[in-house]
């Protein structure tokens, strides 16, 4: 039996070259809103070099993606307080871009944010899976890889999240019908 | 397993899956920034060894208690203020510290301390004798104007509360649907003309520029000199600035 050879000593900087992207793509999926968004990445690759000397190598995408998701848990327990205080905490994103049209900025937006309030009923583990799959264009394998449970729990996650979805746009629609 | 915006594209879909399809297409794309990038990578090398700042999740409910007491206590103070109108803090509109020609008989005096909030009652009580009803009555419209002063200082500068944006959203459907720019036009001229700094003035105003633009009315770089005034690094600038271009 061969033994397995340890992986090569990693660079935090070229995890950091590496990896920002996907951090930040995460995070965002996960629901991270845009205006917190550098210091959650910040955090993450804090973390990241404080627990380098003891991590084994072998999957970084996972390890990673497991630090973002205790960030953003964490980030959710603090907005969850927040919201309690202030009643309200604003969620959205900002996602207007410069240059298009006022209409259609404005028509985008809208759609934009009932996506984002949609999402928000989901949980955290569904939201990234569909985020990641549907809109990042991620597969399922590598969602399965980087959230480290079977591909086939990842199905089951998009197909809920699905359902959810489908079941809070109906309700949105029928409200909207029905008017306010 | 197909991605929704591919399954739509097949038949069998529902109403509800298109447009959650439409939804999720609408979505903002993801862009690397790579100035933020840049900017977290000096952040961490200032501070390598410096933990992801701990204790924030303990001082943020303390920055956030404070928030609320102190908020809470403006809230009262704005409230106070909102009852008693300009004359709260005493420097307008109070009637006793205002009006020199009030005789100073010591009733009075306590009349005029009390007033703002005794007004009612006074009126529906007789008058004692001895306040002489010549001076009172001429000393009285003084404070009222400056209460009215004081509202119409305060109706001024109090930005609009419950503008209604039907107008708006009658104009966009007007200029995207109907393709009728002049009506549009009318819509958000009447919007601006109530609500002239109300929450979607910049938007009303970028929708005139398109509408204007669309007619080939001149009107259109005079309302983008008017949305480049109000909103110098509006996210319609560029639109106000190749409509006032294109004007020369």
């Amino acid at each position: 039996m061969e033994a397995i050879a340890p992986a090569p000593p990693l660079e935090f900087r070229a995890i950091y070259e590496r990896w920002f992207a996907d951090v930040s793509r995460w995070i965002r999926a996960m629901g991270g809103p845009e205006a917190e968004r550098e210091d959650l990445v910040q955090d993450v690759f804090l973390v990241v070099h404080r627990r380098l000397p003891d991590f084994d190598g072998q999957n970084v995408a996972g390890w990673l993606y497991q630090i973002a998701r205790h960030r953003v848990r964490d980030f959710r327990r603090l907005l969850w307080v927040k919201h309690l205080l202030f009643g309200s905490v604003p969620l959205s994103e900002s996602l207007s871009k410069g240059g298009a049209s006022p209409a259609d900025s404005l028509e985008t937006n809208e759609k934009r944010a009932l996506l984002e309030r949609l999402l928000c009923k989901l949980n955290e583990s569904e939201r990234a899976a569909l985020v990641l799959f549907e809109i990042d264009g991620y597969s399922g394998e590598e969602i399965a890889d980087i959230q480290g449970v079977p591909v086939n729990t990842v199905w089951a996650r998009i197909h809920k999240a699905r359902k959810k979805l489908k079941a809070s746009l109906a309700i949105h629609e029928h409200r909207a019908q029905k008017g306010p | 397993m197909k991605r929704l915006v591919e399954l739509v594209e097949e038949e069998g879909t529902d109403r509800i899956e298109r447009t959650l399809s439409q939804l999720l297409r609408s979505a903002a794309p993801f862009e690397i920034d790579h100035f933020r990038k840049r900017r977290i990578w000096v952040r961490l090398e200032r501070r390598p060894n410096l933990r992801p700042r701990a204790g924030r999740f303990w001082l943020r409910p303390l920055v956030i208690a404070a928030l609320l007491v102190s908020g809470t206590a403006t809230a009262g103070l704005g409230h106070l203020y909102v009852l008693h109108g300009s004359g709260f803090f005493g420097l307008v509109g109070a009637p006793s510290t205002t009006s020199s020609n009030v005789p100073t008989t010591p009733h009075a005096a306590s009349l005029t301390k009390r007033a703002p909030r005794d007004e009612p009652a006074r009126e529906s009580e007789p008058q004692p004798a001895l306040v002489p009803p010549a001076p009172v009555a001429s000393a009285a419209p003084e404070p009222a104007a400056s209460a009215a002063r004081g509202v119409a200082k305060n109706t001024r500068s109090r930005p609009e509360s419950s503008e209604d944006a039907t107008h708006v959203v009658e104009a966009i459907q007007a200029l995207r649907t109907e393709r009728d720019p002049a009506r549009a036009q009318a819509l958000l001229n009447g919007y601006l003309k109530q609500n002239p700094r109300g929450a979607l003035s910049g938007d009303a105003l970028a929708l005139s520029i398109e509408a204007a633009s669309a007619q080939h009315d001149p009107r259109a770089a005079e309302y983008a000199r008017r949305y480049l005034a109000a909103y110098p690094k509006g996210k319609y600038r560029d639109l106000a600035k190749r409509a006032l271009e294109a004007q020369r």
